[in-house]
């Protein structure tokens, strides 16, 4: 499982919270891709809906933590604290940063898994 | 038209064919493959098959053969163009040949074979319509094959019709046979014939027999399809047999050639391949070579040509000074001597490009003194002459000076003489006046900084001279060797005054011996001795400063000429005295024997052995001066024996002059001899420096003497100059080291030391014995005895004494030992101290014995009744352990005693007694050295009846000296190569029968109809194990060999078990190497004992893998084992058991007595889960883990936890004191689980039971839900919600929902019994705290604790959350310990207070 915690996912620690249940972590972990909270959170900050838009990178953040991937929790923390405030100005620029990230990983979970 | 296949690659010769045939009666068929023409073949009948030849020999495929499985009666032709011919008239049995030559011609004999073949399948197709035919009877008359066709009448057979040629196969006259019967005619008529008649007549379409008639071979065709007719072909095939049958032989011939050659090859490969030295095996007749592995690391590369293994490849190898030893020893011994074998040490180069001392080891075969073959041995042996390497580096130089040491100088010194034999040199004694005295007066260092300042002023003064060298020896003296010019003087005159400048008292003074060498001077020692002498005689002359060396110095003439004259009278009025110093064991301090010396008590003086031994070995007198101190040592020897003086063996020293007198050898002997001594008691001492005056002499002399078994010492190791380099040549059995030889540099001592510790542990390495001279400090014989040294001789021990003192100091040792009587109380001490029960050691369940050792004897002082009944002796004490064993195995026991005491563990000996009815057993003592009491060593020793074992193991090792007996000129190596082998063995698997085989074992088991190994192993099917005859049985058999052979496998190694004599386990290893030759598949069969290896192995797994109180799994490997099973795939289920409150038990009851329960109850858990697989561990303490593979039946389950209950109730009324065991069990059913879950959930299980009370047990998945609290999950995110879930569902009831709306429905639906609600802080809809708020204005809702999940960042989110009324928080990301905590806690609340408050 090196390759993953290459990619910045805390393995361990993440199959810890899970109980040890190897076969449900991965089971998220493969799901993770499926998972539409940050293309959400992007289309309501197009539409100007702030609060669905703060709503759906919360449940990122949490998705992120949850699984232990730990390299995208830092910007996505940005955009929560940014959007927590109504703050868009930088939106687009973290979002983009954290894009590239959300496809390493989803590509290098779908090679490992 | 007859069908013919033709299958061809050149075209152009398919037209010469097609067009040559023409005229025949053909249908041509082209195939383009040879899947084609095989097809072609089998759907129709083809009378010839034409194949280009290039085809068959490219593809390798043997058509000829294939086409005649197919279609017997098709004839395959291979169109040969006839520059090929020569290269293809190989046998190919049912093959003709077309042979096509420049003019596009066919031989014709081949041609009108094949158009009488064509008639004669016609003939058949055609016998009615052509039996009138005029034109059928032109033809067949014609034919130069006999041919007639009979009628049957009334069951006789009758000529119809007979052509011209069968007239001429007999001697029948031409008179018409025709309604001739066919007995009138050719006589008898042979029941092979008749019977081929009979089948014709009866519907058989065509019958062929071979007959021989007349002494001729015929093949008869006879064919009919026409009831009451047939027609018989005659073909004279006496030829062809003929051809057939030389072919034949000569195949035969090849055949055996090649498989010899398969084998032999197979053989060496195996061989080679079982062993780790490179070995090298050379053909000289049929020029093959073998190599081993290892081999290939002193090749250059892996391609390696045969044919490059020539002279100059060999030397292409070696290191370049090491040619000549190369050439010397090995290469000429093997090319013009008749000797079998030779070795030599010799530097070879790797693949790495270095070069590694090898140590080479060749086996000859010559028959009839032609050189046969060569198996060549290289052992590495670089490791141990590295240690050679450093010594004689670090000895070659004086370490305080950096100057050559005397050993360096000489060496250097030699060298130079040897390479400038055209120049004069001058070697100059060099010497510091009084140096001692300055010493003492300014200390060592200044001391020390005088001998530096001289080493470099001495340096400076030759720099011009090339070729100078300079050593520093005996502390205070220095050598300078260099060249004799003019420039010379003026180096002396600046020598005798270096210290002028520096030197303010005045007092430092040098003297200078010089001494001008002589062209046939090489003598280093002699040379430097007379630069020497030449100081000496002016040494304290402060006015003369240097000395010539002449031969007309006076005090050294007198000297000589004075003890000429008096040597031989005083060896008639015995002034020479000889003295023995003892030398002593350093193990225990015993005398081992001593060392002849000689001393010259004159009338006059007494003179010192340095001053006459030099003269007399120069005029010769040494001779004389040697017999006669060996003529008094065995007088004294024999003196001793018949007087029962404790005789122990004495050196004697031997002059190399001495070995230049004729005869020597035999009048040493002689001498031994006449008093009849056992030549062990004399040893010979030799100094090093003989050695490298005439190696060969002294190497031929140690020969002699080791042949009369007399040991020989190497005396004085380590004062020459070239004594390590010698050490790999010589036979020497014992060295002498003189510790003076090094101890001369204070400063260094701990470079000395290194030195000595490493000649010692070398000398031991090569099993030669070391004895330290001039030991004399107790420190000195402590380092000596712990680098391994065996014995010591010097003033610490013994000055050399008179023949009197030194009997007296034998009688005293003698009496200082018997003194020591062993008291009956130091041996009941002793006896009780042993870790075993008084009971063990009572009883006859074991062979016990105390030992100690007096003078060399082992003695018995006490035994337990055990020993009496292994041995039958009843009255053993106090006697000898040796007058009751095989003398044979004394040395053995002896060693095993000493290596006890010395290494202080236990020693195995394995030795046969006779017991006190005469028979011969085998036992094994354990040998165990307690300690010494008043100076005796005591040991235990522990016996056991091995006889059973050794007997099998002697019959077995029999069994293996018949073995390979068919490769006797090799057996010597064969025996060294493979001598582990019980079995070896050559089977054919496709004809299923043993070609080769060795070993009575085999052949009776052959005789008894069981045809391979494999059958061999049914014969023990009983023996075998079972579960491993199972695994076996279905590997080992024919068609699974073969069909791994065929898939490319040419290795088998199988291991089982089987039950030994005394239900022992024996282990065997079976090694199958699978080759085929000709069409057959072979595999030789090489069986192993490696029971040993196996015991060796399976105790430290067992020791590693065993908790030591409970001899149950440790947790490691029961992680290990349950894992694997998982990962394979395997079911099963996971018991997790604790003792409940063990710790009380232990503390009411002690430690030991809780240990013993646990023991006990691991015995219950093997009872109770008996079966086969399972497995058991105590994973610690009290606690205990089980899986038990395959078991997932519920029902089952619960049986076995009634078992264990039932169990439990057993024990417990076993147990006297009044103690109560019960334990909590948690169970868990596998389903796909990691490990680490199964674990975790059974772990939980065992929780829940523990929180239930005692002796309860749960199983995961089969808790009673009803009772289970609720637990409602909300989130918007699925993964959470079943994160959560899958943490609280083995306890909990489990409601989820997705957003606030949901959890509000859910509420009014089921609101009363949720006993704790989770909600996600932001979800769509309604977020957490809205719930909440929501929550806290319905009375049926406002006492469900609420639990936000919120990210751990977010702390305002918590403090919100809280003041709304939630009553705790989770963070994200999840914790799985905290979350169980909190929710268990608050739920527990819940449980005692109600939901709220």
């Amino acid at each position: 499982m090196t390759k993953l915690e290459d990619l910045g996912i805390d393995y361990k620690s993440g199959l810890e919270r899970f109980n040890y249940n190897e076969k449900l972590y991965n089971k998220y972990l493969k799901a993770f891709s499926s998972d539409t909270s940050l293309f959400d959170t992007k289309k309501y900050v197009v539409a100007g809906n702030l609060d669905l838009a703060f709503k759906s990178i919360h449940t990122f953040k949490g998705l992120c933590l949850n699984l232990s991937i730990n390299s995208l929790v830092d910007t996505t923390s940005m955009i929560v604290e940014d959007l927590r405030q109504q703050n868009t100005d930088r939106f687009f620029d973290l979002y983009d940063c954290l894009l590239n990230k959300y496809n390493i990983i989803v590509k290098g979970i779908g090679e490992q898994l | 038209m007859m069908k013919a296949a033709v299958f061809f690659e050149d075209k152009a010769l398919y037209n010469k064919i097609k067009k040559y045939f023409s005229g025949f009666p053909l249908d041509f068929q082209v195939a383009k493959s040879s899947d084609e023409l095989f097809t072609l073949l089998s759907n129709d009948f083809c009378l010839v098959a034409f194949i280009d030849y290039h085809i068959q020999i490219t593809s390798h495929l043997n058509y000829s053969d294939k086409i005649y499985k197919l279609s017997p009666f098709t004839t395959t032709i291979l169109v040969i163009p006839s520059d090929d011919l020569l290269g293809a008239v190989k046998d190919y049995k049912y093959t003709d040949f077309i042979c096509i030559n420049q003019d596009d011609n066919i031989n014709f004999n081949v041609a009108e074979a094949i158009y009488h073949r064509a008639e004669r399948i016609n003939g058949i197709i055609d016998i009615s319509a052509k039996i009138d035919d005029s034109k059928f009877y032109a033809l067949v008359e014609s034919m130069p094959d006999p041919y007639f066709v009979l009628t049957k009448i009334n069951n006789d057979y009758v000529f119809k019709y007979a052509n011209k040629s069968f007239y001429k196969i007999g001697d029948f006259q031409e008179i018409d046979v025709k309604g001739k019967q066919l007995k009138e005619v050719i006589g008898q008529v042979s029941p092979k014939f008749s019977e081929a008649l009979n089948k014709v007549f009866s519907g058989t379409k065509i019958v062929e027999i071979p007959l021989v008639y007349k002494k001729k071979n015929y093949m008869i065709s006879v064919f009919s399809n026409l009831d009451n007719y047939c027609a018989v072909l005659v073909k004279d095939i006496t030829k062809l047999k003929r051809l057939e049958e030389a072919r034949y032989a000569s195949v035969n011939r090849s055949y055996k050639l090649l498989r010899e050659k398969v084998q032999e090859h197979e053989l060496y490969n195996t061989l080679f391949e079982q062993i780790q030295a490179a070995m090298l095996r050379i053909n000289f007749v049929n020029r093959d070579c073998y190599f081993s592995k290892t081999f290939f690391e002193y090749l250059p590369s892996d391609n390696i040509d045969f044919s490059d293994l020539n002279y100059d490849f060999y030397i292409s190898r070696i290191y370049s000074e090491d040619i000549e030893v190369f050439d010397n020893k090995i290469y000429k011994v093997i090319k013009n001597s008749s000797k079998s074998y030779c070795s030599a040490v010799i530097r070879l180069k790797k693949r790495d490009g270095n070069y590694y001392y090898t140590k080479i080891n060749c086996n000859i075969f010559r028959s009839n003194t032609v050189l046969e073959s060569v198996i060549i041995g290289i052992k590495d042996i670089n490791n141990e002459m590295a240690y050679l390497d450093t010594i004689i580096n670090v000895s070659n130089y004086d370490q305080l000076t950096s100057l050559y040491n005397q050993k360096g100088f000489s060496e250097e010194m030699i060298r130079i003489l040897k390479n400038y034999p055209d120049k004069n040199f001058s070697l100059l004694y060099f010497n510091i006046n009084r140096f001692n005295l300055y010493n003492e007066m300014f200390g060592f260092e200044k001391g020390n900084e005088i001998l530096k300042y001289t080493a470099r002023m001495l340096d400076n003064l030759t720099q011009d001279f090339e070729l100078a060298r300079l050593a520093r020896i005996d502390a205070d003296s220095f050598l300078i060797f260099l060249e004799n010019t003019k420039e010379t003087k003026k180096v002396l005159t600046r020598l005798e005054n270096i210290y002028n400048s520096t030197n303010t008292e005045g007092e430092i003074v040098p003297s200078i011996g010089i001494y001008n060498l002589d062209k046939n001077d090489i003598d280093p020692t002699l040379i430097i001795n007379r630069a020497k002498t030449a100081c000496e005689i002016i040494k304290g002359n402060y006015v003369i400063r240097h000395n010539l060396f002449s031969y007309d110095v006076q005090y050294d003439l007198y000297k000589e000429q004075n003890y000429t004259s008096r040597m031989t009278n005083a060896l008639k009025n015995e002034e020479f005295k000889v003295y023995y110093q003892p030398k002593y064991s350093l193990q225990n301090q015993s005398i081992m024997g001593a060392e002849a010396l000689v001393r010259w008590h004159s009338q006059e003086d007494i003179i010192s052995p340095n001053e006459f031994i030099p003269i007399f070995e120069r005029n010769g007198f040494i001779v004389f001066l040697d017999l006669f101190v060996l003529d008094t040592t065995c007088k004294l020897l024999k003196y001793q024996i018949v007087n029962d003086k404790y005789p122990k063996p004495i050196s004697v020293n031997i002059s190399m002059i001495d070995l230049y007198t004729n005869n020597i050898c035999y009048k040493i002997i002689n001498i031994i001899d006449k008093y009849n001594l056992d030549h062990e008691y004399v040893q010979i001492e030799l100094t090093e420096s003989a050695y490298t005056e005439n190696k060969d002499l002294v190497i031929a002399f140690i020969n002699v003497m080791h042949e009369n078994n007399i040991k020989i010492l190497m005396d004085d190791f380590g004062s020459g100059y070239s004594s390590l380099n010698l050490l790999k040549e010589l036979p020497v059995d014992v060295l002498k080291i003189d510790l003076k030889f090094l101890s001369d540099e204070a400063d260094n001592f701990n470079k000395g030391r290194e030195i000595v510790s490493h000649v010692i542990k070398m000398a031991n390495k090569i099993n030669i014995d070391v004895i330290a001279e001039g030991v004399e400090t107790a420190s000195q014989a402590n380092f000596l005895r712990a680098s391994g040294c065996s014995g010591a001789q010097g003033y610490l021990f013994s000055k050399a004494l008179s023949k009197d003192n030194y009997l007296q100091l034998l009688i005293k040792e003698k009496a200082k030992v018997k003194s020591k009587a062993i008291s009956i109380n130091t041996i009941n001490q002793l006896w009780k101290l042993v870790n075993v029960s008084q009971f063990i050691l009572e009883s006859n369940m074991v062979s016990y014995a105390l030992y100690t050792k007096i003078d060399d004897k082992i003695k018995i002082l006490k035994v337990n009744d055990g020993y009496s009944d292994l041995t039958g002796f009843k009255d053993v004490l106090e006697m000898d352990l040796e007058d009751l064993i095989n003398v044979e195995d004394i040395v053995d026991i002896r060693s095993a005693f000493d290596l006890s005491r010395e290494t202080n563990k236990v020693q195995f000996v394995d030795y046969q007694r006779k017991n006190a009815f005469g028979k011969s057993n085998w036992n094994r003592a354990k040998i165990k050295y307690v300690y010494d009491v008043d100076g005796l060593p005591y040991f235990y020793s522990v016996i056991s009846d091995i006889s059973s074992e050794k007997r099998q193991q002697v019959s077995l090792e029999k069994n293996y000296k018949l073995l390979l007996n068919e490769y006797s000129h090799d057996k010597k190596f064969i025996d060294s190569a493979i001598n582990e082998y019980l079995i070896y063995c050559e089977v054919n698997l496709n004809k299923n029968e043993i070609t080769k085989y060795q070993g009575d074992y085999l052949r009776d088991q052959f005789e008894k109809n069981i045809y391979n190994p494999i059958g061999l192993l049914k014969q023990f099917k009983k023996q075998i194990y079972e579960s491993d005859y199972a695994k076996i049985s279905k590997v080992i058999n024919k068609s699974n060999l073969i069909n791994l052979y065929n898939q490319g496998q040419t290795k088998l190694v199988v291991e089982y078990r089987m039950f030994g004599d005394n239900s022992s386990i024996i282990w065997h290893e079976m090694t199958f190497n699978l080759f085929s030759f000709i069409n057959d598949v072979y595999t030789t069969v090489f069986l192993k004992d490696i029971t040993e290896a196996k015991q060796k192995e399976g105790y430290l797994m067992y020791r590693a893998e065993r908790d030591p109180l409970t001899s149950l799994y440790n947790r490691a490997i029961f992680e290990e084992i349950v894992e694997k099973k998982l990962q394979n795939g395997q079911e099963g289920t996971f018991f997790m058991i604790d003792i409940d409150d063990f710790k009380k038990i232990n503390d009411t009851y002690g430690h030991l007595s809780g240990d013993k329960k646990l023991v006990k109850f691991s015995d219950l858990l093997k009872e109770t889960f008996s079966i086969k697989e399972t497995i058991i561990s105590r994973f610690g303490g009290d606690e205990f883990a089980v899986f038990v593979p395959d078991l997932v039946n519920l029902s089952l389950i619960q049986e076995y936890i009634s078992c264990f209950e039932k169990n439990m109730n057993y024990l417990n009324k076993d147990f006297q004191d009044n103690s109560y065991l019960s334990a909590s069990i948690g169970v868990c059913i596998s389903s796909e689980n990691s490990y680490n879950d199964l674990y975790a959930k059974a772990d939980e299980m065992l929780y829940r039971s523990k929180k239930t009370g005692k002796g309860q047990y749960s199983i995961y998945g089969h808790i009673d839900n009803e009772y289970l609290p609720t637990i409602l999950i909300a989130d918007d995110l699925e993964m959470h919600r079943k994160i959560l879930a899958e943490l609280l569902s083995n306890r909990y009831n489990i409601i989820e929902a997705s957003d606030g709306d949901e959890v509000i429905d859910i509420l009014k639906e089921k609101g009363n019994i949720i006993n704790v609600a989770i909600l996600d802080n932001v979800m769509p809809n309604r977020n957490g705290i809205d719930v909440l708020k929501y929550m806290s204005k319905d009375s049926r809702y406002c006492d469900i604790p609420v639990i936000i999940t919120t990210l751990y960042s977010e702390p305002y989110t918590k403090v919100e959350a809280l003041n709304n009324g939630a009553i705790f928080f989770i963070d994200k990301p999840y914790d799985a310990k905290i979350i169980n905590v909190i929710v268990d806690n608050i739920v527990k609340l819940t449980e005692k207070y109600g939901r709220r408050d």
